[in-house]
């Protein structure tokens, strides 16, 4: 689908704002919390803001994620986790998330918090999981709207709310909510720069792309590494907390571009 | 009187030459100094004062400088400004200028070998930002009284000084009481060795804020602080110092301490 032009930024607009509303009024309560289960410890209106996003009790990997956040606080600190059993457990220089995996939830990514860290940038984490949550979903329907799906991908994200008990003592910052998402097999730092270099781009994909990131604002998307390729050879939007973000730093990507089509992005952004 | 004798009574009525931490400093006396602090710990005291794991490697580097003048023989003025920098292992670092302080201090009482003198510190935050672990962000005050008295042991000149002030501050963080006893010993005019006992206590009328950190700058907190310092004239009028400060006892403060140096010129 060739990028339309003007008026431009009026179409991507509307479809942004199409594309809002359409995610707010879907997404659809998948568990009644509160319901027979006690978290006096979470404030009712949070119970509520994130019971549309939370995992719900016949998912796959419910039961285990109770098995293995019962058994220990796993989330208190680094060290905790690796006891726990999760792997490559370290705290991301920009987003002090930790993203993790356990060897007993093969194909799912887990991202959280620890009660060690202070709320980063004061914002409670519950909130983040939902922005992410959304933006994945905004996402996703425009690769569905414009049956993309064989060049991109998003994981599936969901929120977990950890046990009310084993609790955390009450001077560190406790954490009530994780992010389990799809693992997207992406590929290696290193292959992926390779692969971004490679025919595997195209003026087609490009143009996807383009439309993708200018009609949601996913300027932090804007990057090879958080776009990365998976294994299938699709390329995975793995960041989407922050989007609705105008005007969107198209030329940090550029030089990871393959060289022949650096003019090409470049008139693609800029109108011309 | 003799310059001799002017000399004897400034030499023996006032504290160190040697250093620029003399309280009150004589009419048309300058110094400066500049400082290098560290301070490094994973623990911290609770509200109840037991030590617990932060989870969360915490050091901190600061430079402090420091400039007093003495206006009259009674008034003294000065101001100290500083730049830190915390590094914590799962909060990421922080950096950036601290507090301002302008102090001005006054002599009410003096007779050869002691001395009572008060002090105002207006507290000027470079910018209003709270920083968890670096700066309140917050304007304040502090008002205290001091009582310095020195004596003379065989070639030993000694004296201690004592702090009484409150401290407050405009928003969230505590008032707090703040308190020293400092003992100084100065031998052979050019080396000089305190040790020190400073207390930070706060009466815990400060707010909670989602932001706080453990380690420092915690709305609520109490600190007594031993320290230790050596220092050592060269030249005429400059002086090199080396220190140590330790973390003694506390509620929602850092444990552990850390070395500090300075440098300075008093003349």
């Amino acid at each position: 689908m060739e990028a339309s032009l003007q008026p431009r930024e009026l179409h991507f607009k509307l479809i942004f704002l199409m594309v809002f509303l359409m995610v707010l009024l879907v997404a659809t309560p998948s568990v009644e919390a509160g319901k027979g289960t006690s978290y006096n410890h979470i404030p009712r209106e949070v119970v509520k803001a994130v019971s549309p996003y939370l995992l719900t009790d016949d998912h796959p990997i419910k039961q285990k994620l109770d098995e293995i956040f019962k058994r220990s606080r796993a989330i208190l600190s680094v060290e905790t986790m690796k006891e726990a059993g999760f792997m490559d457990v370290r705290v991301r220089k920009w987003t002090h998330i930790v993203v993790t995996q356990h060897p007993e939830l093969p194909g799912y990514i887990i991202k959280t918090f620890l009660d060690s860290q202070r709320h980063f940038k004061g914002m409670k984490e519950h909130e983040r999981w939902i922005m992410r949550i959304n933006g994945a979903k905004a996402i996703q329907a425009i690769i569905d709207a414009q049956q993309w799906n064989n060049d991109f991908k998003v994981p599936n994200k969901w929120i977990y709310m950890l046990p009310t008990h084993p609790a955390p003592r009450n001077e560190y910052s406790r954490k009530n909510f994780i992010l389990v998402e799809d693992d997207m097999q992406i590929c290696s730092e290193e292959e992926n720069k390779k692969r971004w270099k490679s025919d595997g781009v195209n003026k087609e994909k490009l143009n996807q792309l383009y439309i993708i990131l200018e009609t949601l604002g996913l300027d932090d998307c804007a990057v090879t590494h958080n776009i990365p390729f998976g294994k299938d050879g699709k390329i995975a939007f793995i960041d989407t907390e922050s989007w609705g973000v105008w005007p969107v730093g198209y030329d940090k990507l550029t030089n990871d571009l393959p060289e022949e089509l650096q003019e090409f992005w470049k008139k693609l952004y800029k109108g011309k | 009187m003799t310059i001799i004798k002017k000399f004897i009574v400034i030499f023996f009525c006032h504290c160190t030459i040697l250093t620029a931490n003399d309280i009150i400093k004589d009419s048309g006396t300058f110094s400066f100094s500049f400082s290098y602090e560290t301070y490094r710990t994973s623990h911290f005291w609770n509200t109840n004062g037991h030590r617990l794991p932060s989870y969360n490697l915490f050091q901190g580097r600061g430079y402090r400088i420091y400039t007093e003048y003495g206006i009259t023989a009674k008034d003294t003025i000065g101001v100290e400004g500083a730049w830190d920098k915390i590094t914590e292992a799962v909060n990421g670092h922080a950096m950036g200028f601290n507090d301002i302080l302008l102090n001005w201090k006054h002599v009410l009482y003096n007779n050869c070998g002691s001395q009572i003198a008060v002090q105002m510190i207006a507290i000027i935050p470079p910018t209003t930002e709270y920083k968890p672990g670096l700066r309140y962000g917050k304007f304040g005050a502090e008002v205290g009284i001091f009582y310095i008295r020195d004596r003379y042991l065989q070639n030993l000149h000694l004296w201690y000084d004592f702090k009484a002030g409150y401290r407050y501050y405009l928003g969230f963080p505590t008032d707090q009481i703040r308190s020293h006893l400092r003992f100084c010993c100065l031998w052979d005019s050019h080396i000089q060795v305190n040790t020190g006992l400073f207390l930070e206590y706060g009466i815990f009328n400060g707010k909670s804020q989602i932001m706080s950190n453990l380690i420092a700058y915690f709305p609520n907190y109490r600190l007594l602080t031993v320290e230790i310092q050596a220092a050592l004239r060269f030249f005429k009028y400059a002086y090199a110092s080396i220190g140590y400060r330790q973390h003694a006892w506390g509620n929602n403060v850092g444990t552990n301490g850390g070395f500090f140096a300075t440098t300075g010129i008093a003349f």
